[in-house]
Formats: C-alpha cells, structure tokens, sequence
C-alpha cells in the first residue's frame, strides 16, 4: 500500500465522520411524544390500502396502515408544523399539513388516495442512497412494475425490459433459450470491457457474466437468464451517472436494479400459475431447388436432388411453466415464498432449457426500530445446447445449413453411421443434432440480509449483506467415429465457480429548518468476488462412452481471480419548501484492479430539480393545462473497471529449454498506473403533466464523455513487449430520450392508457491513440477508428460506374474495388416504442406493444455464404445454375461485403397480451380470490427490409464491439402462451 | 448520549473491517515480475527461458541472410513477407513480417538478457551460479545485438530503461557488443561457473567459454580489429562444438517448421551449381531437388535440419579457422592465411560434421590480398552457409551491389510508431 493511497483514505474518512458527527451533535431542541393516528383508503373505491405508507417529513419516523387501512405513529418529535405523506404503490402520494402542539394524540383523518395510472410519483432508491421521490431527483430514472415482466411471458427477465425503458436498447441476440441479452444504456460505454449495466437485486450486486465455457459458435447465454422473471415487484433503471454516488468505478453502463416481491399485511395469499406456449421461426430461408450442380456451360454438370435441411433443423417448440406463490403477514413479520418451474424447448432440434427457482423473503420487525429483511434465492437450471452461429468454429447446425451443398444426402446409414459431408473440415448438421451434446448446467444461491436501525427520528441506518454464489459447468461431449471435424471424438469439460460478497453501511440523516429540508447520505460499501474458471479436454475417445475419462490425449487449465473494491460516499440533498432540490455527492472508490498508485478516484456529482408548478404564481398562469412541469439538470462522473482482473501485473510465462521449465515475460507490460475508464455525463430534461395529469411527458438530453479508455497501446518491440492496456482512449454518447404516456379514455367501462417513446444515441470514438483495428472474432468486418462509431462495418465496395450502377465485367459480373471503406454502423439511429393498455371493465385487459430500432445496419454473413458458389445453398445461385446469370456472378458478388450489409430497421409485433379476469360466485364457489387466464403472443410479426431470419440477433452473443452481425444465428421464435392463474 | 456513542462505535467497526480487505491481491495466475526478478528459483528459469527465447528464432537472421543476398527463393506457400525480402528494393517496407519479427524476437531476448544482467546481483545465488547467468546474459545480448547490427543499420543498445529506447550506430554497437562479450569472459574467468549452473541452466550442448570467445573473434572481425579477431579465434577449441538444442514438443528447431514442414523457401540452385567441383559441403546443406520456385527458379532441397530436435550451431568449427585466415589476409600476412584457408578447404569433416574435402590451395594461385579475400569469401559461402552470416559478408567483402536485393532492412513500423527514436531507413 502507498503512502499516498493511505493518506488519501485517511483523509475520506475522517471528512465523512466529521460531517456524519456534526449532524449527529447538531443542538437538540425540547421533544415531546405524539400519537399521530389516521386511515389511508383508496379515493376512488373507499377500500382500505392496506399496507400504504405514512411518513413525516423531514424525519425518519412513519409507519404502515394495517387492515382496517389505518396506522399509529408514535414519534418525539420537537412542537411545530409538519407535512405527513401517505403514499402507496400505484397511487399518486397525498401531503398534508400537521401541526403539533401541546396535545399528545394528534388525528389526522382519514386521506383518500387517487390512482397514479401513468406511475407519475414514484418513489426510488436506485443511485439515491435513500428512497426519494421521483420529483426531488435531478436526473431521469425508469421504473417498471413487475406484472409488466411477468405478464410478457419473455424468455428472460432482461428480455422482458424490451421496449418498456426509454433510452435503453435491450436486444435478444439469440434465440436459443437460457438467455444471450445484451443492454445498452445509453450507448456503449467502452471498448475494451463489458458494456453491460449494473444489475443489482435488492440492493445486492448480482452477476451478469457471458461466460464463454465451451465454444459453442459465438452464442453465450449471460446469468441475468437465472432469475426469475415471476418475482420480479419492480425494475428502476438509472441510465447515467447519477449512479456514480452508490456504485463509483461500475456505474459506466448504467443500473438496473430489481426488487422482488415482499410479503404483504393481511390474509395468506397463495397464487399458482400454469402456462403453456409454443412458439416457431418466424421466417426461414428460400434455398435453391435447381436440378443441376453446375451451370450449362460446365461439362461435368450432373443431375441432382437437392433438400431444404432448415426443415430438419428447426421445429415448432414446445413449453410450460408452473409457478406457486404464497405470501402474507402481520405488522411484525411479512414473508413471500415462490416456486417455479419452467421447461422450454428450443426452436431448433435438440436444444432445450430447464429451470427451477426457488425464493424465500422474510421482513421482521425486530423492535419498534429494529428492522431485518433477508432474502435466498436458489436457481438450478439444465441445458441442453446446440452449437450455433459461425463466428468461431464452424460446427454449428444453422452453420453448416449454409455450408454443405443441399445436394448432399446427410441422413445416416442403416448402422446409424452418419455420411461425411462434402466440406470434411465442418460437420454433417444432422449428426451434430443427433449424436453431439452440450449441456450447461447452473446452480446458484442468491442471499442477502439488511438491518435497518432508525435509532433516532431522524436518523436511519441501514447495514446490507449480500451473496451471490455459483457454478456454471458446460460440457461438450462429441462420439468417436464422427463424419467430420472430430473423428477421434471430443471432450470437454468446464467449470466456472464465482463467489460476490457485498457489504454495505448506509447512514441517513434529516433536518428540517423551516422551508429547508437537508438529507445527509453516508456510506461505505465493501465488494468482494473470487471466481475459478478450470477447463478440462480430451481427445481420441473410446467408442460409445463420452466422458472425460474415456479419452487419451488430456489437457487441462485453470484461471483463478479475486477483486475487491471498496468505496465511500457522502451525499446531500437540500430541498427548498417542495419546489427546489439539489442534491451533491462524492465518492471515493478503491479497488484492486487499478494501479497502487492510483487506487482512490474519486467521482462527483451534482443535480438539481425545480418544480417550477409548485410555484404559486404557476397555478394562476399555467395549472390548467399545464399542471406539472419540472426542470432537472444532473451532472456526474462515474467509472469503468477494467476488464482484466490483474492488468496492472507484468507476468511471465512458461518457455522451457533443454527439457527444463523456464521463464520468458508475457509481451503485454503489466500498467502500474491502470485506472478506470471515467465518464462525465450530463443530462438536462423536463417533466411535465398536461390536463390535471392526464399527459405525462418526460423529455432527457444528455452527453457522455468517457476518457481514460482502456485500450492496448502498442509498445516499441526494442523494449521486449509488444503492448500496455492504457487508459488512452476517449469516446462519446449524445442523445435525447422521450417518453409520452397518456390516459386516452377513463371511465367505468373503459381505461386505456397510451404510452410512447424514441430515444436516440449517437456514439463517436473521439480518440483511439492508434491506428484503427478489427474486432476480433468479426472476420475483419466490425471496426474501431477515430471519428467512428464502435464496431462499424468496413470492407470492399463493389466497382461502380460514374452513375452509380455497377460496373461489370466482360462476363456481366460484378466486381470488387479492393481498396475497403466504410460499409455500415450497427448502432440504431431511433429506438422506438409504443404500446396500449386496455381495461374493458374489471374483466378483460389487453396489452399490446410495438417496439423497433431504426437505422442500424446488418452484416448478413449467412446470406453471403448460402450464395457462394462452393456451396451454393441460396434460392439466388438458381440463377446462375440455369444459365441466366454469368458463371462466377456470384463468386464475384461474395467478395463484396457491401453486398450484405443490409438495412436492420424494424418495428416488431413485441406483444400482444389478452387477459380475463374473474372473480364471481364461479370462482368463490371454489374458494378463489379470482381466477385469470391470460393469451401472450411474442415477436408475432416483424415489419422489416431484411432479407434473413431475424435482423434483431447477434452471432457474437453480447460482445461489445461485433453488433449487428449475423451468422448462422438462432432467431426469436414467434411464440404463443396460455396461461392460467389461480389466485387464493 | 447513549445511541450516538454506539453509532460512532459500529461506524469505527465497519471501517475497521472494510480496510482490513486486501486491495492489493496478487496475480495467482502466472508469477509476476517482482517475483521473478527478486527470488534465486525466478532469476534460474529466466535464464533458462533466455535461451529459449533466442533458440525460437534463430531462422529469422538466416532468412534475411540469405534472401537479402539472393540465395534463398519462396515456394507458392510462403507468406508474402518472405517474397518481399526475395525481391528486395522498396518491396521490403516497415510492415514487412520478417522485419519486425527479427527485431522483436531478438529484443524480447535483449530484454531478458538486461533483466538478468540486473538482478541477478541482487539475488542469494551461489557464486558460479551468478557467474554463470551474468555470463550467460551478456553472452546472448551480445549475440542479439550483433545479429541485429548486421540487418539494421543502427539498432538500441541499452533497453530496459525507458520505453523510447535510443538507437546507437553501428560503431557503439559493435564496441558494445564486444565489451560484453569481455565482460562475460572475465565473469566466468573470475569464477568459474557452477556445477548446477551446467547441469541445470546452461543449455544441453552449449559451450560457454568457447562461443564467448568465437563471438569476440566474429564481431571483432566484423568490426575491423583483426589482432582482437586472431588472438580471441585462437583461443577456441576447434574440437568443441555449440549448439541450441531443440526437442520434438516443447522447444522445436524454427528452420525445420519453416523449411521442411511449412516449405515456405528453399536454396537457390545455383548455389550448389557454382560450387567448386568435389566440394563435400555442398551434400551437407542441400540435397538435388527438380522443383522451381514461386518466381520460376530453380531451387533444390534443403538437408539440414530435417527434423524437428536437429541443433543449431551458434558457430562452426570452420567459422573460426575462417576469421583467422581473413584476418591474417586483412593484416596482409599471406602466408598464414593460406594455412589457415586450407585447413579449411582440406579438412575431411570436423566436429560439426562438416568437410569440404578439396585439394588445398597454392600461394600462386592466391598471389595477392585481393585473390585471397576473394577466395576466403567463397569459402565462408560454402562452409556457413545456413549461418546468418552471408549478408555481413558480402558487405564486408565488398561484393557489388547487384549481389543483394538490400543491404539493410528497414526500421520495423511497430518500432516507428511509437518510438520517436527511430531513424529514418537506409536507401537500400
């Protein structure tokens, strides 16, 4: 440890301390104890909210209303006058004023809470330090209620977040189950680590690795696929740096943060939902049919019978899933229970998913300030997986659709013997289906425990535990006796353990000073994660058996990682009367990862909300239309660990001589002074609420600005290395977010809410410090250069004519300009959404929702190969069979990767959900609460200009640089699910 | 008051907790450089791992050797660089392979070399065992540099103190690389190395003392001080031999993957057309093929390092008798370089295997400096052929331009780019 690195920490703490003891010590004016009583109903109906939450504000004291809808606070608080807030999800929070005096019990009466049908105030705690309305903030943040998961039936939960976050571009990269979504907040962040956000699960930072275990082609499924999406209460999104304050060196992608269900105030509830779909592709290639081999010309051409191999490849998949729920409590204990579990075939053959999860959560009120809540989350899931897309390797089934000439009869012998396909060097798809396995199998435990202490009115602390532990074992287990590629046989195991331990101290604290009102957040977080990664292969296997233990030639190798980060932040918040808040914040993050030299960074930030329709002057002029209008400015720093675990090391490597190991150094130089990538963002927006909230606007621009990213910089090879990870880089995201949603009709009969939303994000390396390189794994194709945006499209145009039109050869072919140019930009222009609820009575809802990118390109590499003559699988390769086109039309055409980069814009059919709810003498006749059945369609049809399966997948799974790359990838299924629930 | 002083105390706690998390965790991966340069087991494997490193590309001097000097043709499987060197000129760029790989591979040993020069002072070893890796360290950098200097026409000399070396011209290359070399000598002379130094470092058939002292006669020959060159090649015991060793796995012999596994170039044919009639060397080096190659030479088949463990000789015996002769020519002492010469050119074979079995040479045949250079010039071309030595020597000897496709390489672009050190290319 460095001096400074300890001076420095010394110096933090001793600031947080101090600040944190001054508030402590701040002179206490004379108290007296209240009974503060009152009932919290709904406005509409006069039903009690159980549950609703009452709190003074300024202070940390409150309580919840029991049953009856009624609650009791019991406070010492100093004489004077008081706003109580009742608030309950899904209602629009009341305030009203309190005034306490001489009288011990104070009534404050009954409070009628309206519905907030276009969720307008709602309360988040995600980057805050501490829960905070919606309106105090400065920056945007995106909530989603949890029915909105569960009811869109997603493979995933990650997949579920499609089209409901503006600003954030969710894609589903494959279609295979068991995951593979990559989320981009607000562009991509860096070049050289994960662009994925933060996922965080109640309070716990949870893992979201894409552990490439064995080659399976490029697909990757990430660990967000292991929670389930049943649970889910609801979703906060924080896109910027306003996270920066919690989560420092991590926030560079953004937040998300889940929190499950808790259990609720009265009568046991049990709910159990059964569901079955189906789904199927979508759309599937045209292949060639033509009789011949060759064209006329060649005499060598023979006849021949040709087969549609994506009729054996793909088929119409099957799932179910049961999920039981129980939960309930009294005003002490309140606990949720689930069970599920989900079985899902895969639309191509042979691949499948299981899963089971369990939870358990448990809030216990220890004392009238002692608050416990724990949570335990298991997940064992299995597998089954086919290998897929072309990006490594080319063993995949869709991969080798394209590759073997569909003339080739590949359906095994009598023996079950499986035929050598025409290119040896690939597979005979048919037996990859058949005889190859590769299974995953996961098991995790997900546990987390928090204390909350509000020892004092105005004083809450709160102390979090969590643990997120597992283990991702993938085999690969391939015959001896195989037609092609691995004759001798294959096999392969591997195993990934990974242990995360968080632990976080929070410190909240409150004053009111006449129309001031102060919040001092305070907190120290301490992160852990220790992960094994141990690979074990063998080739030249006995017949019949596929274990490891039944091959000869062995190798075997073990990675092993540990990082720790540890953090500290102090946040205030001023408010003044309900109008204007600003809120500061700064961070210190240490973490193992960087430099001993540069271990502390520190991160900043500041925002401000106005509410300027909390002026008084702003009723008189403007509350009748515009009845709400907020302004909010956020600036913030926030980092980005690097994607190494021991980058700032200089290692050496085994290089032996005369029989004996030696010692060489690894060419990279280990960087010393490794620091994270940093980003400076600011965002500026409006809220506004047009006929008493009726409309609800929200409207963000932002610039980011992220420096010190990490990327090789090459060394002079006169010093022994060949290059440093270095913090050179710089790069940016602009964009504007905008999201309208509106009540279009309510009354008795019929509630329609309306909701739409564009984002837009332009991404620009601004400096690179080097040439321009090719990602890797994307043939060359996708790139990285300054001015440019991440993982452009480049490669040779086709040789045109001063018109434009293409200039052909003698023969009539196209031709190739070698000299490669820019092709394309997979990164979407517009990101778009739109959807409608509907509420006809109590009874039936319908949910339907339309979501698209707009403006990104795709590279269809599957189409370049099913055109390539070699192997000719294309409906378009008739044309030259016949004679129509010149031979070598399309050898000439597939040197030209202009040719397939193909305009990706889409606006899918994402869900179109009917649900009908009863609740009669039918269902109390069978002792149910209600009882509901539910029709889910998905990706049910796609308006789109391309000319593949699917222009929404990626075959490099979440890669940061290769987007928009198709080959030989699973599409979304289209799928349709039945459900049924029953609820007690 | 009572919660206050409880809050302060969990506080102090958590502190107390979070800081005793390490933060500076250590790499259990692979070992790192503190840990190899500051332990007695680290400094023994890099000096293992050193040789290595030099044994890996030991084809890439021979390479651009013989290519430069137009002895070499690339077959159709040959990567372009190759063919680029073959045809010389402004073909051969600052991207061209063989030129930054020659570079880098040789620094990466210059790099291990200056580690161990470094630390291994610093480390408990025992005495003839430190002897021995400083020895061995100088030995191997002086060689790299040496290989180098005959390629580039000014290459850096100091490297592990900055990342921006400077370069230093060929004289202060050359004056450094025998100093090393001297200083080697001394080392092992002042202690002699260690019996586990031998067994268990040194690599199996290598001979320290003898290749210290035939490269202090090669580079001072190259240099121009041909009293240094005589008195050093005088000291070499001819009966010894030195060589890398290579096995089938894990250190296999860089020639035999290029040119008999890859077959990526072979000999020009000529070179054994020209031969002296009766030269027995000539069946040593290649063996009569029937092929052309890419650009339609004639070219035959190599017959050394034909499998995958063959040593590589870091110098032959004949390389020394050789320096004698030409230095003894240079000195314009006649009498003796044709005695030398003709051990030479008379000798059956040697310990290297090598003979060239010819009838020796008269004084009136070689009546004056100029025909015995020329004579010593053949007889290096035929007896180190597959050497690294060619291109030096037509340099030396002063053969006309139109022997070499180049007569230096260019600075790699790797180098460019981010040393602002590099100087500009040489012409040609």
């Amino acid at each position: 440890m460095s001096a400074s690195y300890k001076s420095w920490k010394c110096v933090w703490e001793l600031i947080v301390v101090c600040v944190f003891l001054a508030q402590l010590t701040q002179a206490q004016q004379t108290r007296q104890t209240y009974t503060i009583t009152g009932t919290v109903t709904d406005a509409k109906t006069g039903e009690a909210l159980v549950g609703a939450n009452v709190t003074i504000r300024g202070t940390s004291v409150g309580a919840s209303a029991d049953r009856e809808g009624k609650y009791t606070i019991l406070a010492t608080l100093s004489p004077g006058s008081y706003r109580v807030a009742h608030s309950f999800v899904g209602y629009k929070t009341k305030v009203t004023d309190l005034q306490l005096a001489q009288q011990a019990i104070v009534e404050v009466g009954k409070i009628g809470l309206d519905e907030d049908l276009l969720q307008i105030q709602e309360v988040v705690v995600t980057g805050t330090g501490s829960a905070m309305e919606k309106e105090r903030l400065g920056n945007a943040v995106a909530t989603l209620a949890g029915s909105r998961i569960a009811d869109a039936f997603a493979p995933t939960l990650d997949a579920a977040l499609v089209g409901k976050i503006a600003g954030a571009q969710v894609q589903q990269n494959s279609g295979t189950p068991g995951g593979g979504v990559s989320v981009r907040l607000r562009g991509t962040s860096t070049i050289s680590a994960s662009a994925e956000p933060l996922y965080i699960i109640d309070g716990v930072i949870v893992d979201n690795s894409s552990n490439e275990l064995v080659n399976l082609g490029g697909y990757v499924g990430n660990r967000i696929a292991d929670l389930n999406p049943n649970d889910v209460d609801r979703i906060e999104v924080v896109k910027g740096a306003a996270a920066a304050a919690l989560y420092g060196s991590r926030a560079n992608n953004g937040v998300i943060q889940i929190f499950t269900k808790r259990g609720q105030l009265g009568t046991p509830r049990v709910s159990y939902r059964t569901q079955a779909g189906m789904g199927d592709i979508r759309k599937t290639y045209e292949v060639n049919m033509y009789g011949f081999d060759k064209p006329p010309s060649d005499a060598t051409r023979k006849q021949v019978t040709r087969s549609d191999y994506q009729k054996d490849i793909f088929r119409t998949a099957y799932q179910y899933e049961n999920h039981l729920a129980m939960s309930g409590g009294n005003e002490d204990t309140k606990y949720y229970v689930s069970g599920t579990q989900t079985s899902e075939q895969g639309i191509v053959n042979a691949s499948d998913y299981q899963k089971i999860n369990f939870r358990a959560n448990l809030d216990q009120f220890v004392n009238s300030w002692l608050k416990l809540a724990a949570g335990a989350n298991y997940v064992y899931s299995f597998s089954d997986r086919v290998p897929n897309g072309g990006i490594v390797g080319g063993e995949g089934v869709i991969t080798n659709f394209a590759f073997q000439p569909n003339w080739a009869d590949l359906r095994p012998n009598a023996e079950g013997k499986y035929p050598t396909p025409p290119f040896a060097a690939f597979a005979n798809e048919l037996e990859v289906l058949d005889l190859w396995k590769a299974p995953l199998r996961v098991n995790r435990f997900i546990g987390s425990l928090q204390f909350t202490a509000t020892p004092m009115s105005n004083l809450s602390l709160e102390y979090r535990a969590g643990y997120d532990q597992y283990r991702e074992n993938a085999t690969r287990e391939i015959p001896v006796g195989s037609s092609a590629g691995y004759i001798t046989g294959f096999s392969q195991q591997a195993t990934k353990d990974a242990l995360q331990l968080n632990s976080d101290l929070t410190a909240t604290h409150t004053v009111m000073m006449d129309d001031l009102g102060f919040t001092t957040v305070a907190g120290f977080s301490h992160s852990y994660y220790e992960g094994t990664t141990i690979i074990a292969s063998v080739r030249d296997l006995i017949p019949v058996s596929t274990i490891l233990s039944s091959g000869a030639t062995a190798t075997a190798a073990e990675y092993r990682e540990k990082r720790v980060i540890y953090g500290s932040f102090l946040q205030e918040t001023v408010g003044y009367q309900d109008k204007l808040f600003l809120t500061g914040a700064l961070r210190v993050d240490g973490a193992s990862t960087f430099g001993e030299d540069d271990r502390f960074q520190l991160f900043p930030k500041a925002s401000l909300s106005y509410v300027l329709s909390n002026e008084e002057w702003w009723g008189e002029t403007f509350g009748s239309t515009l009845n709400r209008f907020k302004f909010r400015l956020a600036w913030g720093q926030s980092g980005g660990q690097p994607a190494g675990t021991y980058d700032r090391f200089s290692v050496y490597l085994q290089q032996s001589n005369s029989n004996r190991p030696g010692l060489v150094n690894s060419v990279l130089l280990g960087n010393q002074n490794l620091k994270p990538e940093r980003m400076t963002e600011i965002e500026v927006g409006a809220d506004f609420g047009l006929f008493n909230d009726r409309i609800s606007i929200e409207a963000t621009y932002y610039e980011k600005q992220v420096k010190d990213l990490l990327l090789q910089r090459t060394l002079p090879p006169s010093t022994g290395f060949s290059g440093i990870l270095d913090n050179v880089g710089e790069l940016e995201n602009k964009g504007f977010e905008l999201m309208i949603k509106g009540i279009a009709w309510n009354d008795d009969m019929l509630q329609w809410i309306s909701s739409f939303t564009v984002s837009q994000n332009k991404n620009k390396v601004t400096k690179l410090n080097g040439p321009a390189f090719a990602a890797a794994n994307s043939f060359g194709i996708s790139r990285v250069a300054q001015g440019e945006p991440l993982g452009f499209f480049y490669g040779p145009k086709y040789l045109r004519q001063t018109d434009g039109s293409l200039l052909l050869d003698a023969q009539g072919r196209p031709q190739r300009n070698p000299v490669a140019e820019k092709l394309g930009d997979p990164n979407p222009d517009y990101i778009l959404a739109f959807t409608n609820e509907f509420q006809v009575y109590k009874n039936l809802s319908v949910y339907v929702q339309f979501d698209g990118m707009m403006g990104q390109d795709v590279f269809n590499f599957t189409r370049r190969i099913l055109e390539t003559p070699a192997f000719g699988n294309g409906k378009g390769y008739e044309r030259e069979l016949s004679g129509e086109l010149p031979v070598g039309y399309y050898n000439n055409r597939r040197t030209v990767f202009e040719e397939y980069v193909e305009d990706g814009s889409f606006i899918k059919l994402r869900e179109l959900s009917i649900g009908y709810l009863m609740d009669n003498e039918f269902t109390q006749g069978l002792g149910l609460r209600n009882l509901q059945v539910r029709l889910t369609g998905r990706n049910l049809f796609s308006i789109d200009d391309y000319s593949g399966y699917d222009p929404e997948i990626n075959a490099a799974s979440q890669s940061t640089l290769v987007r928009g790359f198709d080959w030989s990838t699973v599409p979304l299924p289209r799928t349709w699910i039945l459900s049924l629930t029953l609820n007690l | 008051m009572k919660t206050n002083n409880l809050l302060t105390l969990v506080w102090c706690a958590f502190l107390l907790v979070a800081a005793g998390c390490e933060l500076d965790q250590l790499n259990p991966n692979a070992p790192t450089e503190a840990q190899v340069l500051s332990t007695p087991e680290g400094i023994k494997a890099l000096a293992v791992g050193l040789q290595a490193q030099y044994g890996e590309g030991v084809n890439e001097n021979v390479e651009v050797s013989n290519f430069l000097t137009r002895w070499y043709a690339t077959m159709p499987s040959s990567v372009l660089g190759l063919r680029e060197l073959e045809t010389g000129g402004s073909d051969v760029q600052g991207f061209n392979g063989t030129v930054n790989n020659m570079w880098s591979t040789h620094y990466r040993t210059i790099k291990s070399a200056e580690d161990l020069i470094t630390n291994a002072p610093k480390v408990t070893l025992v005495d003839g065992t430190r002897s021995g890796i400083i020895a061995l360290a100088k030995l191997y950098k002086a060689m790299s540099i040496g290989e180098l200097i005959e390629c580039y026409e000014q290459v850096p000399i100091e490297v592990t103190s900055s990342l921006t070396p400077t370069f230093a011209n060929r004289t202060a290359a050359l004056d450094y690389v025998i100093s090393l070399l001297e200083q080697a000598q001394q080392e092992i002379t002042a202690t002699p190395p260690s019996a586990d130094f031998n067994a268990s470092i040194l690599g199996i058939g290598f001979d320290l003392t003898n290749t210290i002292r035939a490269m202090i006669a090669r580079y001072a020959l190259i240099k121009g001080d041909h009293d240094k060159a005589l008195s050093a090649a005088n000291l070499v015991d001819l009966t010894k031999t030195s060589s890398i060793f290579y096995n089938s796995s894990t250190s296999r012999n860089p020639i035999y993957l290029i040119t008999i596994q890859l077959v990526y170039y072979r000999p020009v044919r000529t070179w054994r057309t020209n031969a002296e009639a009766g030269d027995g060397r000539v069946a040593y080096w290649v063996s009569p093929g029937t092929s052309n190659s890419f650009l339609s030479k004639p070219v035959d088949d190599f017959n050394q390092f034909k499998t995958d463990n063959a040593k590589f000789y870091v110098y032959l015996p004949g390389e020394i008798t050789l320096i004698k002769a030409e230095a003894y020519a240079r000195k314009n002492d006649l009498a003796n370089a044709l005695i030398e010469l003709n051990k030479v050119r008379t000798k059956a074979t040697d310990p290297a295997g090598i003979g060239a079995g010819l009838p020796p040479k008269t004084a009136a045949t070689l009546p004056n400096q100029g025909a015995m250079l020329d004579e010593i010039f053949k007889q290096r071309q035929y007896e180190l052929f597959i050497t690294g030595l060619l291109l030096g020597d037509s340099r030396r000897f002063s053969k006309p331009q139109v022997d070499r496709t180049r007569n230096w390489l260019p600075f790699p672009d790797t180098e460019r780019l981010s040393n602002p050190n590099t100087p500009t290319d040489p012409a040609f």
